[in-house]
């Protein structure tokens, strides 16, 4: 999860809602962008359209109002030569001089009521012959010619030099002749007033000097304006922009191009009107404020209105969105919980599925996958730690025992020899293995061998303190770690512990199992420094217990190591390859006695390897080996020859041979058998053989044969250890065995055990019944060999009777046993 | 625009002249027109006066242009001196001025609170022309006579 993070060169994050608004208001911001400026360019059009309805109209009532004042002085003409005195003093002697006293008297009233500002009047040959008033400037003779136009209609004259007037020149009849011209100036104000009045707008008249190609244009002049007071700063401001207007052709009647411009708060658009007369030409001030802020008004609101729309719509987003992205938000805060594997919590913040209006959508289905992958990455965390904890805990121990394996087993033992070293503690380590465990697993299956590890496991922890070690090493092997104590504690231990694995039955099938262990005993620190030369030692020791047969102990020796050292040299195989060679297996025998007479009835014959150091080595270390590499054909032809050799040699012997389970597949045996038998002119009777219950068991079908085979020879069998395999009491009918041999587990405990009595009885009774004899073996004390007596039990074989030897001794039996202890007894194997 | 207004100054001026008349036999509601002094011109004729108050007329023969001050129109002195001196009634004077205002061809003349103040304007404007119900002994003004 904690991948390095990026460098962003942008913003980090930005939910999705404000992804989602920023994209609606950019597109709405551009819609009502577009409808705003849509809005403006249509009513600005629609303004520029209606003004210029307007601005047309308004040329034309200028245009027309001026023409009305030419029609008002037309009429006025006729009534100027009214004025005056009537019958004034001297006759009259021509109109001009009529006109001038008329001028004097009452010629201001022209001014007053009709804003006649000039009188000329032109005497018929073109002179100027009255000027009213009289400080009133003569036209020019440009004027004057154009005034006085030879012919009978009046004419109309707009001049500025200096104030605007327009002047009107009609002929007068006199006494019924055309006597002069009366020239009438008025004012342009009347018609300019009556623009204002109805059109609204201002007007202003100028004359535009050097229109034309001047480097610097003059500024104009305004002879005549409306409310100058408000509209000459109008033409100021917007004069650099009316100068840059461009004119229409002069002489067209419609306005020029306008000019908008903005003084004071207030709008107005001015435009020129020209062609009223040559040089003069007039600006219409409009004022647009309205309507200006009409369109303002128009654009405001549509922006308004799209801001409206967009907060509106925003806001809707917003509302619309606020369940799912806040649904989302709290998915998206939620999940990192799992990578802290905050279960409970996370559940607890996500949106929980269903329980709205609404139909579920994909956060519902987010949220329920984010609640299953919660549940599932929940289940995983769980087996994961219970795995782990198991993994610690199957690190450390054995699974099916339940015990220390041997990793810990050697990390603790490790450290209480360290205390032992430091302290000067004296401790012992005691190694068991089970005997013929491996005929439990072979003959009722694994299962029954791992109830019975089970068992033992129990057994131990039993007998142990917290303060011991105790592992299984493997297999059927288990050892202990007593960290302090002293030999004979040691010892005693491990007899309680053979005691109690003794103890164990386990029923299967109607079969009982029964097990023993061979326990080696190291003391430590005196037997070895080192935890791993200790265990070998034990191990060793071990070996060494087997040797002396089942269920015992031993106690480990500094020569059984040097031995050890030696045999680690040369492997099993070759040494028995060297054995067979080199005549270096022996026979010794053990008596097996009849009880009833307490007379050697016949001695087994024991197989045994000398070393190269002269020292013995039991079956149990080499015939497994032989069993593997095949060798053990030729030991048990070896043991054949070698018994029936001695057989021949000593008529009074029997002996009973044991033959090993590969014996049966060997089809040379029987006639090597029957031609040995001949050869040293041996009663058949006199050799029995022994096969082990479990070997029979494991193919009966070949047991059987081999037996019928060997009792065809005439020679008896025997079937050992009975009682310790599957063997049933339908095996033994079937079997033509004449010897039964029970197994040592079911006799060492016999004087104090009554199962083992009853059954011991048991097998007793059907084997006589079937007409079979009945040995038993570890026999090792007089109370057993009481009680196999009371039992009815016909034969026994044990310490107590004779320990196996090189020769085979005739005397009587039972002859007296010098008890000695137990202990020193196994020292002197 | 009928024709009577041109039968109403003749009548006004005979009026006027009536006033005039009265006004000298009685001098209490008398007006008179007055000049700075450096006008140099003593009489006119009504005429004449109505072109100054007009404003037609911009400047005296001697070239000094004419300042014009006269108190408002409802003032009764203005009102005498209008119907008077001129022949006109006060609404035709304001028209006139307005008509000159309003179209930019023209002045209105300066309007002045009281005859004190008009006193004393005119005194200290060169070229101004003013009335008075009646012109104290030691003026520094000229009065002018309308014939």
């Amino acid at each position: 999860m904690d991948s390095p993070r990026r460098k962003w060169t942008r913003l980090e994050f930005m939910s999705l809602r404000w992804q989602a608004l920023i994209a609606l208001s950019l597109v709405l911001l551009v819609v009502n962008g577009a409808l705003a400026v849509m809005a403006y360019r249509h009513s600005t059009a629609q303004f520029d359209l209606q003004q210029s309805g307007v601005r047309d109209n308004q040329v034309r009532q200028l245009r027309g109002l001026l023409g009305r004042n030419y029609e008002e002085m037309t009429r006025l003409v006729s009534v100027v030569p009214l004025l005056g005195p009537d019958g004034a003093a001297g006759p009259v002697q021509d109109f001009g001089s009529r006109l001038r006293r008329g001028l004097e008297t009452e010629g201001a009233l022209l001014g007053l009521e009709w804003d006649v500002r000039s009188v000329f009047w032109i005497t018929p040959d073109g002179r100027l012959s009255l000027v009213w008033p009289a400080d009133v400037s003569a036209p020019g003779a440009e004027l004057l010619t154009a005034l006085t136009r030879k012919d009978d209609a009046a004419t109309q004259l707009l001049a500025c030099q200096p104030e605007c007037l327009q002047f009107l020149a009609a002929p007068v009849l006199w006494e019924g002749k055309s006597s002069g011209t009366l020239v009438l100036g008025r004012s342009l104000a009347d018609a300019l007033l009556a623009f204002n009045v109805l059109t609204g707008a201002e007007v202003a008249v100028f004359t535009a000097t050097n229109a034309r190609g001047g480097a610097v244009p003059a500024p104009p002049r305004f002879p005549a304006m409306t409310h100058p007071s408000r509209t000459a700063p109008i033409i100021r401001a917007l004069a650099p922009d009316l100068a840059a207007a461009p004119t229409r052709n002069p002489g067209t009647a419609a306005g020029g191009q306008p000019v908008l411009g903005e003084l004071g708060g207030q709008w107005f658009e001015v435009f020129r009107v020209d062609g009223l007369a040559p040089g003069v030409s007039a600006l219409v001030v409009d004022e647009v404020t309205a309507e200006r802020q009409a369109i303002q008004w128009t654009t405001r609101n549509s922006i308004m209105l799209g801001l409206g729309g967009l907060a509106l719509s925003g806001s809707l987003l917003f509302w619309l969105a606020q369940s799912s992205v806040g649904r989302l938000r709290r998915i998206a805060a939620a999940l990192p919980l799992l990578a802290e594997n905050r279960y409970a919590e996370l559940r607890a913040n996500l949106p929980p599925v269903g329980g709205r209006l609404t139909p579920a959508d994909e956060l519902d289905r987010l949220s329920e996958t984010a609640q299953a992958l919660t549940d599932r990455m929940e289940m995983l965390q769980r087996d994961r730690e219970e795995a782990e904890t198991r993994l610690v805990w199957l690190a450390d121990h054995d699974p099916l025992t339940r015990l220390y394996n041997r990793r810990r087993f050697n990390d603790d033992f490790g450290r209480v020899l360290n205390q032992a070293q430091r302290f000067g503690h004296r401790g012992a380590l005691l190694f068991l293995d089970l005997d013929q465990f491996k005929d439990v697993n072979d003959l009722s299956g694994h299962q029954v061998g791992d109830v019975m590890l089970q068992r033992v496991a129990d057994e131990l922890s039993k007998l142990t303190h917290p303060s011991d070690i105790l592992a299984r090493l493997g297999g059927d092997e288990f050892s202990l770690v007593v960290p302090e104590c002293t030999d004979a504690a040691a010892l005693a231990c491990a007899e309680r512990i053979q005691a109690a694995v003794r103890s164990i039955q386990i029923r299967e099938h109607g079969r009982v199992h029964r097990v023993t262990a061979s326990i080696g005993i190291a003391l430590f620190p005196d037997q070895g420094q080192e935890p791993q030369e200790i265990l070998a030692n034990a191990d060793l020791a071990m070996f060494q217990a087997k040797e002396k047969g089942r269920g015992r102990w031993h106690l480990f020796a500094a020569a059984d190591q040097a031995r050890e050292q030696a045999d680690a040299r040369v492997t099993w195989r070759d040494k028995i390859t060297e054995g067979l060679r080199d005549e270096r297996f022996e026979l010794h025998f053990q008596p097996i006695v009849t009880i009833a007479t307490g007379t050697i009835d016949h001695w087994e014959a024991l197989l045994r390897l000398r070393d190269a150091h002269g020292e013995l080595v039991y079956p149990d270390r080499f015939i497994p080996v032989a069993e593997k590499t095949g060798q053990i054909q030729a030991i048990d032809h070896w043991v054949m020859a070698h018994a029936v050799g001695i057989l021949g040699r000593d008529p009074r012997l029997r002996l009973a041979v044991n033959l090993s389970g590969s014996a049966m597949d060997d089809p040379s045996l029987l006639p090597d058998i029957e031609r040995m038998l001949q050869e040293h002119r041996v009663a058949p009777t006199r050799l029995t053989f022994e096969v082990t219950e479990t070997a029979a068991v494991a193919s009966i079908a070949r047991a059987t044969e081999l037996m019928q085979g060997i009792q065809r020879l005439g020679c008896r069998f025997a079937l050992d250890d009975f009682g310790s395999g599957y063997a049933s009491y339908a095996y033994l009918r079937r079997l033509p065995v004449d010897d039964v041999k029970i197994d040592g587990a079911f006799i060492r405990d016999l004087a104090t055990n009554r199962e083992d009595r009853i059954f011991v009885k048991a097998i007793t009774d059907m084997s006589h019944g079937m007409g079979k004899q009945v040995t038993a073996e570890f026999v090792e004390s007089a109370a057993i060999y009481t009680v196999l007596g009371e039992l009815g039990v016909d034969c026994a074989q044990g310490y107590y009777l004779g320990r196996p030897t090189a020769t085979a001794e005739h005397g009587p039996w039972p002859r007296p046993v010098a008890r000695r202890e137990r202990v020193e007894d196994n020292f002197n194997v | 625009m009928s024709g009577a207004p041109w039968r109403r100054p003749r009548s006004a001026a005979v009026g006027g002249l009536c006033l005039v008349l009265l006004a000298c036999a009685c001098a209490l509601s008398a007006q008179e027109m007055i000049v700075h002094p450096g006008v140099g011109v003593s009489a006119m004729t009504t005429n004449e006066a109505r072109l100054y108050l007009t404003m037609r007329l911009k400047a005296w023969p001697n070239g000094v242009p004419v300042k014009v001050f006269v108190l408002p129109d409802e003032d009764p002195l203005h009102r005498r001196f209008a119907t008077a001196v001129l022949g006109l009634y006060p609404y035709q004077l304001r028209r006139v001025w307005d008509r000159q205002v309003f179209s930019g061809t023209g002045q209105a003349p300066t309007t002045v609170a009281s005859e004190a103040e008009m006193l004393r304007r005119v005194a200290a404007t060169p070229g101004a022309l003013g009335y008075v119900g009646s012109v104290p002994a030691d003026a520094p003004v000229r009065s002018m006579e309308v014939r």
